[in-house]
């Protein structure tokens, strides 16, 4: 099953994104706990060192998803 | 003071209780990372070395030598896997993947040439051939170096030549490669050499190019870890022998992070210590094993 983009864009605080390298996808609402990074936390508060737990890319290899893009479920 | 072998025996909770979950993460496939390397080329005879010629010479003794240490693993490193990774590309499942694994043996051999040029530029090495340059730079490495690329490396490879189709060399190969060499030493490593670099505005061409290949490196991590989620996170007998080859090269790879001469259990790098260096790297290889579907098992010292 696959959702859309275009419900979590409503605001920065759920606004969705993705690794561009590897496609996994940072969401607000389950945060990256075993990284630090709790549940409920905007990907713009994510600290700047932070890495994306497949292929270890930094936040700045992050883009934000565009409206009706598919998101892995 | 915790090593990174120590971190590796105690396991990871969050991926013991998740990891049925999150093998069902969906990755980037290999024709991705293939459209996406036709996408992020760059040219390693193009990077401007003027303002580190000029850092360079104004750092101390001791800056030069910890640097000229710490690079040398990726500069052998990258010569190692140029020609050792030729197994892997004849073990292609398909031409999805063939095209990949193609791409990333030009990147290594690109990513060779970048260091050399840094070596040669910046650094001033007086061999005048690439085999000198090498063969002076292999005077920093250590024994764990030797046994990660001279030895696992390359004995992976040769099973791989020798049958394509052995799927339990390939997990060990990919693990050996993508997950302990790139996914755990290289991204570690240049994690904290570029966060010093950055926060004291040194070396702009160097991280420059380094930056290009770590993103270089995130695609080939990418591809191990949808590699083995496919596969070993699928099949316990592989999944099994993922977790043996980890067993096995946690503990080498660690010490391959050991300045010369100092305590394996409490040295400094940089200005980080070793409790962040061995966390960082546990950390990453922790997380992706949790992607893969595959929990970190380590043997007890004991019996290691």
């Amino acid at each position: 099953m696959t959702d859309t983009a275009e419900d979590t864009q409503s605001s920065p605080d759920t606004q969705k994104w993705i690794c561009e390298t590897c496609g996994y996808v940072y969401d607000p609402e389950e945060g990256d706990e075993d990284g630090g990074i709790p549940p409920g936390t905007p990907f713009d508060d994510i600290p700047k060192d932070w890495f994306c737990p497949v292929c270890g890319a930094r936040k700045k290899d992050f883009r934000a998803l565009e409206p009706g893009e598919e998101v892995p479920d | 003071m915790t090593t990174l072998e120590e971190l590796a025996q105690q396991g990871d909770p969050g991926t013991m209780q998740e990891e049925g979950q999150a093998g069902q993460l969906k990755l980037m496939t290999p024709q991705q990372l293939y459209e996406l390397w036709e996408r992020q080329h760059w040219q390693s005879q193009e990077i401007d070395f003027t303002k580190d010629r000029e850092d360079w010479a104004r750092f101390s003794d001791e800056q030069k030598d910890t640097l000229v240490w710490l690079l040398s693993s990726f500069f052998i490193g990258e010569e190692r896997v140029t020609t050792q990774f030729s197994g892997l590309v004849m073990a292609y499942e398909d031409e999805h993947e063939e095209s990949f694994l193609a791409t990333q043996q030009v990147d290594e051999a690109r990513h060779m040439q970048f260091f050399d040029r840094f070596y040669r530029e910046v650094v001033g090495l007086e061999q005048e051939e690439f085999d000198g340059r090498l063969q002076r730079v292999r005077e920093e490495l250590n024994e764990a170096f030797t046994t990660l690329f001279d030895e696992a490396l390359v004995e992976a490879g040769r099973r791989l030549i020798a049958d394509p189709g052995d799927r339990e060399a390939k997990v060990d190969f990919v693990t050996t490669y993508h997950m302990v060499i790139e996914g755990t030493l290289a991204l570690t490593g240049q994690h904290f050499i570029t966060d010093y670099l950055e926060e004291n505005g040194l070396l702009p061409g160097f991280v420059e190019g380094f930056d290009n290949v770590a993103r270089d490196e995130h695609r080939h991590v990418a591809y191990g870890t949808w590699w083995l989620q496919q596969n070993a996170g699928a099949d316990e007998n592989l999944g099994r022998r993922l977790q043996e080859k980890l067993g096995e090269l946690v503990p080498v790879a660690a010490g391959v992070l050991v300045p010369p001469g100092a305590d394996p259990t409490d040295y400094e790098i940089l200005g980080y210590t070793s409790d962040e260096v061995n966390g960082f790297a546990f950390n990453s290889l922790s997380r992706r094993l949790k992607a893969i579907g595959v929990p970190l098992e380590m043997p007890a010292a004991s019996e290691a």
